[in-house]
């Protein structure tokens, strides 16, 4: 496959830097946001409460955009990124603007951080704290929605890295068919520009001119539906690198081969047309949506549960293939056979598992009528744990075990600790998701800092509030510890000496490989196209509807806090912003 | 041992949520499980389950997992 | 294509498992009349919710036997009313809109829930069978005192309720 063996680093060095780099800035924000995490925890569970509770949503804002915006997203890119490069056996085509787009990610997370840290500093009048779904006329800081916008256009160039490397090598090579990992992250690509265009929408036009004063007011229905419309998508773009190494790296680190290409495909290409118009499942309680819309979602969501289904198959199949090729036999006993010793397998299999049992609380979150019961309960929260929280987080922190190595040419300073790791983590996760979707079920809220209240006890079916709350904080401590092991043995990894004999970079070979797959597969076209189609199906009448309802602007209201109300103010705020840094 | 010392742990860790959600099941069937006899039971199934695994393999093979 | 045999059933059975779901929460809708909030109230200007002639003088009021309309308005951090008392095997319907930010309208435990986007209007329509009290709680967050947004609900023995103001 490639023309030089050896790892990552020996083929492609420059760009072997930029996933490293990648991968660093995803660490970061990993570490920042489980300390805020842990700070939650204790927070909502009053054991320890260090800051205000009007203040805890500053960090819940943090946690939630640092760990699925920037860890996830920056540990994406870097995936990607390796992924087209080896996969098409090139470099990338000009550095200097991977690197261009890398700096537009970094920025766009300071600024977003700052504005958010701002609340915590006497003087400074700065604040977002807005949490990670901005509802307006929820207002933060204008830097917010800067950063915001910046990362986003970053990643919008690194999608256009990857294109640019494909024209160039589809030239080379006019009629061979795209490989798989390109094929993953071009699809992917794709759908985010698609979907990530209405959070662009709803922040140039509407959020920022907003918070610097230049429209008074806007529509909080149109806004909040526009960032939804991203909102559910982001959700696949994050696992799209994690099911890219369910089927890439998976079979390979079993010992065998992906079970199918073609089905991988057909995979990716459903994600890539289902994932945008599902974006109102989220909405299924709010008024001025017509009950026909929230129906024609759900629908959409439903059909989503086949990729995903599909995925559960191939990846399962590929393991066992791979344990009867290491000697494994009987109905059950090839699981003995598999690589258990082996972190990278281990942490991938159980978030493999994991995701299982989120897809079953999606489900319920799903079906319309029944999310009236969980809707904005600690259930959701539950649910996305299982889901971004390790499905995703759990699946890159193992592959980080193979992918370390192969961008440091250093060896994994401890595999067994890395296995501890992984373990620590899933048992962290049994405990506080479980207590997370019980509490939900009795109606306890989330997003919010004392889910005590005065008026009225909640009617616990099993066992005690206590215990429900004693069971997030051992599950949020192992969450903590583990995230603090995984950082350990990544530190220790990289300040190590380079070492020889680090096995070659490389991916999975299929079974049912691409020529099985029919050709119209690989027309990102007419399957770009046919996602457009059912966008604009699902979304032009609700969005039409509700312009029509509410106005352009909305009907009224004012921004809360008021802290911004003219340009002129913003003057002030920049200078003080200066004046702060330097000071 | 009839499976690897790794892959005991990740079966001891898998047992986790299975307990964990057991309880739960238990009780909605009517049952009353305290927490104690909770954890009793699920020291008692990890128990069996090391004591498993720990027997000889009968067939006299040894597991190919590292 | 080459689809594996195991693997073609596997898909039917996941269609199969998809359209179950499907047809499952169409029959909570139209078999058992579990109606969502939708867009059928008009919308309102949230800076003038003092003016409507119902969000004016927000509370319970009685629109039919064993009917009852409740109107509440969602502020930063409280609703008004923020005690409600209605009776028992009554059917109410609940009218909701906010002044400020968006709020939900969660009564605990139970499924009445909605959001209340300002601007918006949201109307749900519950059965009140038993006597009970509960909790009423803003489960979208509001701002820097969301926590404290609370209310309750109070479903009375139909002998014991009295409207506001009969007395």
């Amino acid at each position: 496959m490639s023309t030089e063996s050896g790892t990552f680093l020996d083929q492609f060095p420059a760009e072997a830097k930029v996933v490293r780099t990648a991968f660093y800035s995803s660490f970061v924000a990993l570490f920042v946001g489980a300390l805020m995490g842990i700070l939650q925890v204790l927070h909502r569970t009053d054991v320890l409460r260090i800051v205000d509770s009007a203040d805890y949503y500053s960090l819940l804002t943090l946690h939630a955009v640092l760990l699925v915006l920037s860890f996830s997203v920056f540990f994406l890119v870097g995936i990607f990124t390796w992924a087209v490069t080896t996969s098409l056996d090139r470099g990338l085509q000009d550095l200097r603007y991977t690197w261009a787009w890398y700096g537009l990610m970094a920025l766009g997370t300071l600024l977003a951080g700052i504005a958010v840290l701002g609340a915590f500093i006497p003087g400074l009048d700065m604040s977002a704290a807005v949490l990670y779904t901005f509802y307006a006329p929820l207002q933060a800081h204008p830097f917010y929605y800067l950063g915001l916008a910046l990362f986003i256009v970053g990643t919008w160039l690194a999608g256009l890295d990857w294109f640019r490397s494909w024209w160039a090598w589809k030239k080379d090579n006019p009629d061979e068919r795209i490989p798989l990992p390109t094929f993953m992250a071009l699809t992917t690509t794709l759908f985010w520009i698609l979907s990530s265009a209405g959070v662009a929408v709803s922040v140039l036009a509407f959020l920022l001119p907003w918070s610097l004063g230049i429209i008074d007011q806007v529509n909080a229905l149109l806004t909040r539906t526009l960032f939804w419309y991203f909102g559910h998508a982001v959700v696949y773009f994050w696992l799209m690198p994690a099911y890219l190494l369910w089927y890439t790296m998976l079979p390979k680190i079993s010992g065998g081969k992906l079970f199918s290409d073609p089905l991988a495909r057909v995979v990716f290409v459903l994600f890539l047309i289902l994932s945008t118009p599902t974006g109102i499942h989220h909405q299924y309680l709010d008024p001025g949506i017509a009950e026909g819309f929230k129906f024609i979602a759900m629908v959409n969501t439903m059909f989503l549960l086949l990729p995903s289904l599909l995925t559960a198959f191939t990846v399962v199949a590929s393991m066992e293939h791979g344990a009867r090729q290491r000697g494994g036999s009987g109905l059950f006993g090839w699981l003995r056979a598999l690589p258990w010793r082996d972190p990278v397998f281990t942490g991938m299999a159980l978030a493999g598992l994991m995701f299982a049992a989120a897809g079953f609380s999606g489900m319920i979150n799903a079906g319309m009528n029944i999310n009236y019961l969980v809707h904005n309960t600690w259930w959701v929260v539950g649910h996305f744990h299982l889901t971004v929280g390790t499905a995703v987080a759990l699946t890159f922190m193992a592959a980080t075990y193979w992918f370390l190595p192969q961008l440091t040419g250093k060896a994994i300073w401890s595999k067994s600790l890395g296995l501890v790791q992984v373990l620590v983590w899933f048992v962290g996760m049994t405990f506080m998701s479980n207590s997370m979707h019980r509490q939900g079920l009795i109606g306890v809220p989330r997003r919010t800092a004392e889910p005590q209240y005065s008026g009225f006890d909640y009617e616990v079916a099993v066992g005690s509030m206590a215990e429900l709350n004693m069971q997030v904080i051992i599950g949020g401590t192992l969450l903590f510890i583990s995230t603090l092991l995984f950082l350990t043995v990544v530190v220790m990894t990289v300040i190590g000496d380079k070492v020889d004999g680090l096995p070659d970079n490389g991916y999975a070979d299929t079974l049912s490989g691409p020529e099985d797959a029919p050709l119209v597969l690989d027309n990102l076209k007419l399957w770009a196209g046919i996602a457009a189609l059912l966008v604009i199906l699902a979304y032009s009448l609700p969005l039409a509807a509700i312009i029509t309802r509410g106005g352009i602007l909305g009907p009224g209201g004012s921004p809360s806090p008021q802290f911004v109300d003219t340009l002129l103010f913003v003057g002030r705020v920049a200078a003080d912003t200066v004046g702060g840094v330097i000071a | 041992m009839r499976v690897s010392r790794a892959g005991l742990l990740v079966a001891i860790v898998i047992m986790v949520p299975i307990i964990v959600e057991l309880r739960t099941v238990v009780v909605h069937l009517g049952f009353d499980v305290s927490l104690a006899e909770t954890a009793l039971f699920g020291a008692m199934m990890i128990g069996a389950l090391v004591l498993w695994a720990m027997a000889p393999d009968i067939r006299g093979r040894e597991p190919n997992g590292e | 294509m080459n689809i594996h045999t195991y693997e073609k059933f596997w898909l039917g059975a996941s269609m199969v498992l998809i359209v179950g779901f499907i047809l499952t929460i169409t029959y909570g809708s139209v078999g058992l009349g579990i109606a969502m909030v939708d867009d059928s109230e008009p919308t309102i200007n949230p800076e003038n919710v003092g003016d409507h002639p119902d969000f004016g003088d927000p509370g319970v009021e009685q629109v039919g036997e064993n009917e009852y309309v409740v109107h509440v308005v969602a502020v930063q951090f409280a609703y008004f009313p923020g005690e409600i008392e209605v009776p028992a095997d009554s059917t109410v319907t609940f009218k909701l809109t906010s002044e400020d930010v968006i709020h939900s309208f969660s009564v605990v435990g139970t499924n009445a829930n909605t959001m209340i986007i300002p601007g918006e209007i949201a109307s749900v329509t519950v059965e009140a069978d038993e006597p009970g009290e509960y909790g009423i709680v803003c489960s979208e967050y509001c701002g820097s005192g969301h926590h404290d947004m609370e209310g309750k609900l109070t479903v009375v023995p139909q002998d014991e309720f009295e409207l506001e103001g009969d007395e």
